[in-house]
């Protein structure tokens, strides 16, 4: 059951919404960005405001601010993506870690945002995080609820099925 | 040593979404926040009138009343009606004293009922072309865009349409 709203944290909405046209732009850019699809940058942009209201009506958060919408909206995307079903069998069969090393050359921008957008969502995940989002790997971790080193282990899977797609795009030496 | 994979790295400019999906999302916010199973579900004011009849045919024709409801007594009579007007619902019923007392009844309204609407200016010509008259004429205030009608049953009709929510302007 929820709880009536409080005046103080009515006050805390009322805040929210002075916040709200500086910050959806900075939320759905970040999503549009992220996931290049408008429709699904609106939706997930909306759970994150929608998620804001309730958490200050249940009295979960006093304060919203930017980054932490920055940081729920990431975990809607992240959610999102592992929703896809094909996040966890790509996940178990991406072997060949070694592919990637000693690997590097310098790579086209335009060729490794399309390489990203073509991994599994589990793959695309780390890596957006990693090195689109430039998280550390603890925060990565965090985002994905995945231990320091199964993350670390994911990211070396992740960089060999990377070097492997763009190669195979023909981002690679000919 | 660089990675390979730094040429990724990318920050994330502000955008703002489409005014529409702007709009809509802040009113979810404010019901998300606001609208809760445990509290009341809706308010459905009455107005004391006259005559039902003509004033649910007025509210029709000046306002875009719509789901009509008419109750009536055996011999035909109209003692109750409701009206919605988007999201508004509202009833109207006949003046039965000392319980019911319209605004002729009284020599003025007491509740002016208040209107949020997308076009308070054509929301007002409209009206007025269909008998209403103008109180106080729509003007731009802080908090919107907003007037107050008449309507010929004596009741009070504040018209507005509040300030959009801006997003910040792009950067040439």
């Amino acid at each position: 059951m929820s709880v009536p709203a409080r005046s103080d944290a009515v006050e805390s909405f009322r805040r929210l919404q002075e916040l709200y046209p500086v910050a959806l732009p900075e939320v759905y850019g970040y999503l549009r960005r992220r996931c290049g699809d408008p429709c699904l940058a609106e939706d997930l942009a909306a759970d994150t405001f929608l998620q804001a209201a309730r958490s200050l009506r249940d009295g979960q958060v006093t304060l919203v601010t930017t980054p932490w919408l920055m940081t729920v909206a990431r975990h809607k995307l992240v959610d999102h993506w592992r929703r896809d079903t094909r996040a966890t069998q790509v996940l178990e069969s991406s072997g060949g870690a070694d592919y990637v090393d000693g690997w590097d050359e310098h790579l086209d921008a335009m060729i490794a945002q399309e390489t990203l957008r073509t991994l599994p969502p589990q793959q695309r995940i780390v890596l957006t995080l990693r090195y689109v989002d430039d998280l550390p790997v603890a925060l990565v971790a965090e985002h994905i609820d995945r231990t320091l080193h199964a993350t670390e282990a994911l990211l070396v899977r992740a960089r060999a099925a990377f070097r492997r797609a763009y190669d195979a795009i023909g981002g690679g030496p000919r | 040593m660089t990675d390979p994979l730094d040429v990724l790295r990318a920050d994330a400019p502000a955008e703002n979404p489409p005014p529409r999906f702007v709009l809509e999302l802040a009113q979810r916010m404010e019901r998300e926040f606001f609208d809760q199973a445990d509290q009341v579900q809706a308010g459905v004011p009455c107005l004391v009138v006259t005559d039902i009849s003509a004033a649910i045919d007025f509210y029709a024709s000046a306002f875009g009343a719509v789901d009509i409801e008419r109750h009536r007594i055996p011999d035909g009579t109209i003692v109750y009606a409701e009206f919605r007007l988007g999201a508004f619902r509202c009833g109207v019923a006949g003046e039965e004293p000392p319980y019911n007392r319209s605004p002729h009844m009284l020599g003025g309204s007491t509740v002016p009922i208040d209107l949020r609407v997308p076009d308070v200016d054509a929301f007002a010509a409209r009206a007025v072309a269909a008998g209403a008259r103008v109180v106080i004429p729509v003007d731009d205030h802080t908090y919107g865009r907003s007037g107050r009608l008449g309507d010929p049953f004596g009741h009070h009709w504040i018209v507005s349409t509040p300030p959009r929510p801006t997003i910040r302007q792009e950067q040439a």
